[in-house]
C-alpha cells in the first residue's frame, strides 16, 4: 500500500505486540486483497441519493402545496356561495321590514318613559339572518327581554316608522354600517389570535368578504 | 427558495465528484481498513462506497487541520461501528444463547464461513477485541496501530491535545487488553 511510514518506536511490551500483530493483519489482509481485489462494480452512487432525495423533496413541496391549497379553495368557494346569495341592492327597499319582528321598547330603570332605541337594521334576506345569529341576539338587548310590557304594538311601530326612516336608502346604509362595525370586530378578534380565527373558516370567510367590500385602508390577511 | 435549492443541488453535484475524486487513490487502503473490521468482501465494499459518499456530502465541514485520508478514516471506523452494532443486533436477534457467544468469538456471525477473512487465530480474536471496544476507543487504536498514524495526526483529526490522545490511548489499550484476556489470551502471549 501507498504512503507508508517508518516505524514508531514501541513504548511498551503490550504496544510491541499490538504493532506486530496489526502489521500481520495488513499484510494478510494485503495478500487477501491482492489474491482477490475489490471489484468496485457498484459505481459511486452520487447521482441516485441527490436524486432521491430530490424527489422527497418534491413530494415534501406538493404535499405541503396540496395542504394549503385545499382549505383555500373551500374557502374561496364559500365566498364564493357567500357572495351568490347575497341579495341585490333593489331588494333592500325600504319597507321590508318584518312585521313579526317588532322592535322591542326598553324602559328606564323606572319604566317610565321608554329609552330611545337605535332603529332597527333592515334583514333582507333569511341568509344574512344565517350568518349572524350572535349580532342578531346582541341587538335584543336584556332589558328589553325583561321588559315584555313595553313592547309596544305593531300600530305603534308603522307609525313611527316613518319618523325613525327618513330616507329610503338608510336602511341600506344602516346595513353598510352593521357590516362595517361587524369588520371591524372580525378584524379585531383575528390579530388577536390569527391562528385559532383562521380554524374558523366561516368567519374567516366572512373577514376575506368584508375586508373586499369595505377595506380602503390596504388591510391584508396574511 | 427555489434558488437557493438550485444553488445548493448544483454546488453538491458540482463539488461531491471533485472531494470524492481527491479520495479515490486511498480507495483500496480505506477497503483494508474496513475489511480488517468487517471481515466481509462485499459488505467492506460496500462500506468504503458508503463512506465516500458521505464524505462527499459532508466535504464542507472538513477542516484543513487534518489530510483528507485521516478525515476519512476516522469515518469510515466510526461507520463500521455502527455497521457492526447493527449486524450485531439483528443476530442478537435470531441467535441465542450458547450459539451467539460461539459465533461471536470465532468469525463475524453475519457472514458465511467462506466469506470470512482468513486471519490467524490470535488476529482474529484482536479484531474481535477491538471490535468489542468503545467507538472512542476503538477508532484510537486503529489510527495508531493500524494507520500507524502519529499522535499529532490523530489529534488533528480528533480535534484533541496531544496529551488526551495519550492519556486516551493509553485506557484504549488497558481495555484492549483486559478484552483479549477475558477472551482466554495468556498474559505471555500480549508480548
Amino acid at each position: 500500500m501507498a504512503d507508508e511510514k517508518p516505524p514508531i518506536e514501541p513504548e511498551d511490551a503490550f504496544d510491541a505486540f499490538l504493532r506486530r500483530q496489526f502489521a500481520e493483519i495488513r499484510s494478510a489482509l494485503d495478500r487477501q486483497i491482492a489474491a482477490e481485489p475489490p471489484r468496485w462494480e457498484r459505481p459511486l452512487k452520487v447521482q441516485p441519493p441527490a436524486r432521491r432525495k430530490a424527489y422527497w423533496l418534491a413530494s415534501l413541496a406538493a404535499m405541503l402545496l396540496v395542504a394549503v391549497a385545499i382549505p383555500l379553495l373551500w374557502e374561496l368557494d364559500y365566498e364564493q356561495e357567500l357572495q351568490k346569495s347575497e341579495p341585490p341592492p333593489a331588494e333592500l327597499a325600504p319597507d321590508t321590514t318584518p312585521p313579526e319582528e317588532p322592535v322591542p321598547e326598553t324602559t328606564g330603570p323606572t319604566g317610565a318613559a321608554p329609552v330611545e332605541q337605535p332603529p332597527r337594521q333592515v334583514k333582507p334576506a333569511s341568509k344574512s339572518k344565517e350568518r349572524e345569529p350572535k349580532a342578531a341576539e346582541r341587538t335584543d338587548s336584556p332589558a328589553s327581554a325583561k321588559a315584555p310590557a313595553a313592547t309596544p304594538s305593531e300600530p305603534e311601530i308603522k307609525t313611527r316608522a316613518p319618523a325613525e326612516s327618513p330616507g329610503a336608502a338608510e336602511p341600506a346604509r344602516d346595513e353598510v354600517s352593521r357590516e362595517k362595525e361587524e369588520l371591524e370586530r372580525l378584524w379585531q378578534e383575528y390579530q388577536r389570535d390569527p391562528v385559532n380565527f383562521r380554524k374558523d373558516t366561516r368567519r374567516m370567510a366572512r373577514l376575506r368578504l368584508l375586508l373586499l367590500r369595505y377595506d380602503k385602508s390596504g388591510r391584508k390577511l396574511e | 427558495m427555489q434558488h437557493l435549492w438550485a444553488a445548493l443541488v448544483s454546488f453538491a453535484l458540482k463539488n461531491i465528484p471533485d472531494f470524492m475524486a481527491r479520495l479515490l487513490p486511498y480507495r483500496e487502503r480505506l477497503y483494508r481498513l474496513a475489511l480488517a473490521q468487517l471481515r466481509n468482501p462485499h459488505d467492506a465494499e460496500d462500506a468504503v462506497q458508503d463512506v465516500l459518499i458521505k464524505a462527499g456530502r459532508k466535504a464542507s465541514s472538513f477542516r484543513s487541520e487534518s489530510s483528507e485520508y485521516t478525515w476519512v478514516v476516522r469515518i469510515l471506523i466510526n461507520h463500521c461501528h455502527d455497521l457492526l452494532r447493527k449486524k450485531n443486533r439483528r443476530s442478537r436477534r435470531e441467535v441465542t444463547g450458547d450459539i451467539l457467544q460461539f459465533s461471536a468469538t470465532i468469525a463475524d456471525p453475519g457472514n458465511r464461513p467462506e466469506q470470512n477473512t482468513e486471519l490467524s487465530e490470535l488476529s482474529r480474536h484482536l479484531m474481535d477485541a477491538v471490535n468489542g471496544l468503545s467507538a472512542a476507543h476503538k477508532e484510537i487504536i486503529l489510527m495508531r496501530y493500524f494507520e500507524e498514524m502519529s499522535y499529532e495526526e490523530i489529534a488533528a483529526v480528533l480535534r484533541l491535545s496531544l496529551g488526551t490522545v495519550k492519556s486516551r490511548l493509553s485506557q484504549a489499550k488497558l481495555e484492549l487488553k483486559n478484552l483479549l484476556l477475558a477472551r482466554g489470551i495468556r498474559e505471555d502471549q500480549l508480548g
